[in-house]
Formats: structure tokens, sequence, C-alpha cells
């Protein structure tokens, strides 16, 4: 009995003790709660594509990001997001970890990070689904999806697994920021997920440095580096190289422009005995009508194989951004799409869409 | 004439410009080391750093202002209206370069945070009730 006694009192002191564990994990005043809510509107209303003609409502994204200041050096950084309206039990919409890593802050010039991340190139890859940080209702095709605009594979993937460096700094007036990222890259076998392991022997090396030479005004180059498997091909490989440079200007009560242009290689000499030389073109002019009103013009470019002609794509984007209230925005635009008949996604198809789309943060 | 006199009068006091007399203060915890409103404040509002020049860890925090006082502080402090702050930390919050910064509906929240924080900065719309150790380093 007094061995039962004892008993309790160890199980009583390791609860209260699992209990004080606990409640400094639930501890909210290190975690903030963020996302993003996305719902659009897309109707083709004129062309080729058949795809939208009816007009179709989608509920775009729910997203949650989490970030915890486990202490003052350690962050962990969590971004979840449902597409789609997801019901995975009809295999209907994507549910997915945009992001998901631990930064340590060694100064302000060096953290470092690990973990699943977004692919640092350019201006959009990182903001592409978070529709309170865009102007535009969906993220350029030429130089952030080039692989629904006529290539096989993009620039560089939009996540890569691995590890990394980032930091910010100043030389005089100047401010900086790079980044710097070595992962497993992408994975040509759908089979294999890159999330968890390698299919190939090299790893994908990426990077990109931001420069500010003055209020509002920011350049940057990025590059991609990568090789993949090619499962057509007895597991010959073949070589990715992309370089990007950008350009943004953005005066907050005036004009401002954003500009990207990527150009790259697909080297498959060891496969196929091809490379493919490949470029895009990403120009937007936007202009602060009031506070809340802003009007854009944006204008993509893509030529998906030098070599093969009449296969480029262009596309047109006129539209106005609208922020009813803070973090509530509502968009409305008009897309036309030219392609050429060689184009290897719309093979010469021109249309137009309207798209409107209601976005709130929080 | 008196009367032109007082339709002069009015008509000129209709013609004053409307002046602001809202005040906001920017205030930090004295471990932080920040002594006087340089660049240094200004890039700690804009996410840009993450340490102080002593090395204690930056913790940015906002009062939840009236419009009027948003606008004071933004357009002042940081170049930036309000909606475009907010544009720009949308970026970086979901790019997932950076955590917000903390908001606080009152003084009373927020001075208690400043002061718990050795790094905490803040904006802040009334200095009635500073802690010991919070400094107010300027007010716009």
């Amino acid at each position: 009995m007094k061995q039962l006694h004892l008993d309790c009192k160890v199980i009583l002191a390791v609860l209260v003790v699992a209990c004080q564990q606990q409640a400094s994990a639930a501890s909210w005043d290190k975690v903030s709660l963020n996302g993003y809510f996305s719902f659009e509107y897309e109707k083709t209303i004129s062309g080729d594509d058949e795809e939208d003609v009816n007009g179709s409502f989608d509920l775009d994204l729910v997203d949650l990001v989490i970030n915890v200041d486990l202490t003052d050096k350690l962050r962990l950084a969590v971004d979840l997001t449902w597409e789609h309206g997801t019901a995975s039990e009809d295999d209907r919409g994507n549910v997915a970890v945009e992001y998901g890593f631990a930064e340590y802050t060694i100064n302000n010039l060096l953290r470092l990070k690990a973990g699943k991340m977004f692919t640092h190139f350019g201006i959009y890859n990182e903001i592409h689904t978070a529709k309170p940080a865009n102007l535009t209702i969906k993220e350029p095709l030429s130089t952030n999806k080039n692989d629904k605009f006529g290539n096989d594979i993009r620039f560089y993937p939009r996540w890569v697994n691995g590890i990394g460096a980032t930091g910010d700094g100043e030389v005089g007036d100047w401010e900086f920021d790079y980044d710097l990222q070595l992962s497993n890259g992408e994975s040509e076998d759908d089979d294999a997920n890159p999330f968890e392991e390698d299919d190939n022997t090299r790893k994908a090396v990426n990077g990109r440095i931001r420069v500010t030479p003055g209020e509002g005004i920011r350049v940057g180059v990025s590059f991609y580096d990568d090789s993949m498997n090619d499962p057509d091909n007895n597991g010959e490989r073949f070589d990715i190289s992309s370089y990007g440079v950008q350009f943004e200007w953005d005066t907050y009560d005036n004009i401002g422009v954003e500009a990207e242009y990527i150009f790259g290689t697909v080297d498959m000499t060891v496969a196929t005995g091809s490379e493919i030389e490949r470029s895009g073109l990403t120009l937007m002019v936007f202009y602060h009508l009031t506070d809340r009103w802003i009007p854009y013009l944006r204008y993509e470019s893509l030529d998906p194989n030098d070599d093969i002609d009449d296969d480029e794509a262009t596309k047109t984007v006129a539209g106005i951004n609208w922020m009813v209230e803070q973090n509530m925005y509502l968009k409305f635009e008009v897309d036309r799409v030219n392609t050429q008949d060689n184009n290897g996604e719309f093979s010469g198809a021109d249309f137009t869409e309207f798209k409107a789309s209601l976005s709130i943060g929080f | 004439v008196n009367i032109c006199n007082r339709l002069i009068l009015i008509v000129i006091a209709f013609s004053i410009p409307l002046v602001s007399y809202s005040t906001v203060y920017i205030v930090t915890n004295q471990a932080s080391g920040v002594t006087m409103m340089d660049k240094q404040v200004k890039r700690a509002f804009l996410g840009k750093i993450k340490q102080w020049k002593n090395g204690v860890s930056v913790d940015v925090c906002l009062e939840e202002a009236n419009e009027e006082e948003r606008n004071k502080f933004y357009s002042s402090v940081l170049g930036k209206t309000p909606s475009a702050y907010k544009a720009y930390w949308n970026r970086l919050l979901f790019s997932g370069k950076a955590a917000p910064p903390k908001t606080f509906g009152s003084q009373q929240e927020l001075m208690s945070f400043v002061a718990s924080k050795k790094g905490a900065i803040c904006f802040t719309t009334s200095t009635e009730s500073v802690p010991d150790n919070v400094t107010v380093l300027g007010e716009r």
C-alpha cells in the first residue's frame, strides 16, 4: 500500500512536470498566427481556350502561416495551404506545406535555415500564392510558371528542401540582402519525393543578391543550377542552369515598376544530344492612383526554345487592385494570351480571360 | 465695415488648414542600446535587422492607433503610407522572411511588452506611463 502511495506521488509529479512543459509549449506570446484567403472568378470571354467558357468560382486558397519564436535566435516558420476547396476523400484540390523551416540567427549578416523553403529566385516565387502580397491575381507565367506557358521544365522549382543562409547588410548608403540554398533540387521522376530523398548524385544550388541603392529602388540577380535524372533515358542526366536579373521601383505614392528577365539552358547532351536555350520576360507598370486604388499593366513573354521557330507565347494583363479596407483586396483584370503554332502548351491558341478576386490577409 | 471685417475674419478662419495635434512616439527598452532616431530604427521597423549593434534581438511592436496617428508615424518615420507598410510586411511575412510586428490595443500592454523585451522598439501614441527601463527615443 505504501509502495502504491509512493508510485502515485511519482506519477503525480511526472504529470505536473509534463503539464508545465505543455504550458510552455503553448506559450502564445511566442507564436504568431497569420494567413490569407483567396476567392476567384475566371471566365474566358473570347478566343480559342475552352477551359473557362462557363465562368468558374474558385476557392483558390485558404492558408495559415505560423511563426514560433522559440528563443531570441531561433524561429520556426510554417506555411500550410489548402487549395481549391480541398476534399481529399474525393481527390479534389490540393493541400501542401508551402514551407516549413527552422531559422537560426547568428547576426544580421548571417541566418542559417534548414527545411522546405520557397526557392529564392527573382521577384515573384516566394510570394506566388500570397494574394494579399501581390498586385495581380496570378503570378507571371513567363518567369515563374513557364512550365504552363510552353516549357516542360521550370526555370527553377517552386520549392527546395535543404539548407540555406540569408542575411541583410549595408555598404555605405546602400542596403543589400542575399540568399543561398543547397538542396535536393527537383526530381523528374514523379514517384520520387525531393522533399524526402535526392534521386541523383548532385545537389542543387541557387542564390540571389539584391541591392537597394536608393529609396524604393531594388535591383537583384539570381541563379539556379541543378542536375536531374531523365527516366526516359535509362537514368541519364540533364542539367538546368537559369540566371535572372530583376528591377523593382516603387515610390509608394506615384508610379512603380517591376521587371524581371530570366534566361538559361536545359542541357540534355548526355541524354539526347540536345540543349535548350530559353528566356522569359516580365514587365509591370503600376500607379498609386490613391492609397487604396492601384491600376496595373503587365506584359509577359516566353521563348521556350531558341532553336524552335514560332513557339513563343505572350500575355498582357490589365487590371486594378482596390484595397477595400486594411488587408482586404478586390482585384479585377483582363488577361490576353497570344501564342504561336509551335508553342508546347497552347499550340497557337489566342484567348482573352476576365478575372476577379477577393483576397484577405490577416 | 464691421460686418465686412467679421466676414473677412470668418473667411480667414476657414482658410487656415486644419492642423494635426496628434503626436506619436517611438519607445525602446534601454537594454537595446538605441539612444537616437537613426537609420537603424527605420531598418528595425522594416524587418531588415534582427539584432541591435550590441547583439540584443530586435522586437518590433505597434499600437493600434487611429488613422491620423498611423499616417503620421508611417509617413514621418518610415516614408510609407499605412497601406504601403502593410503591403510591404505582407511580402516579408508570406514569403517566410520574417514574423510580423506585434500589435497591441492598449498602452498598458504595449509598455509592459517593451519593458519585458530587451530589444523592443515600438510605436505608441502616448507616454503617460513609461516604465523606468523604457526610453522615449523621439516624437513626431
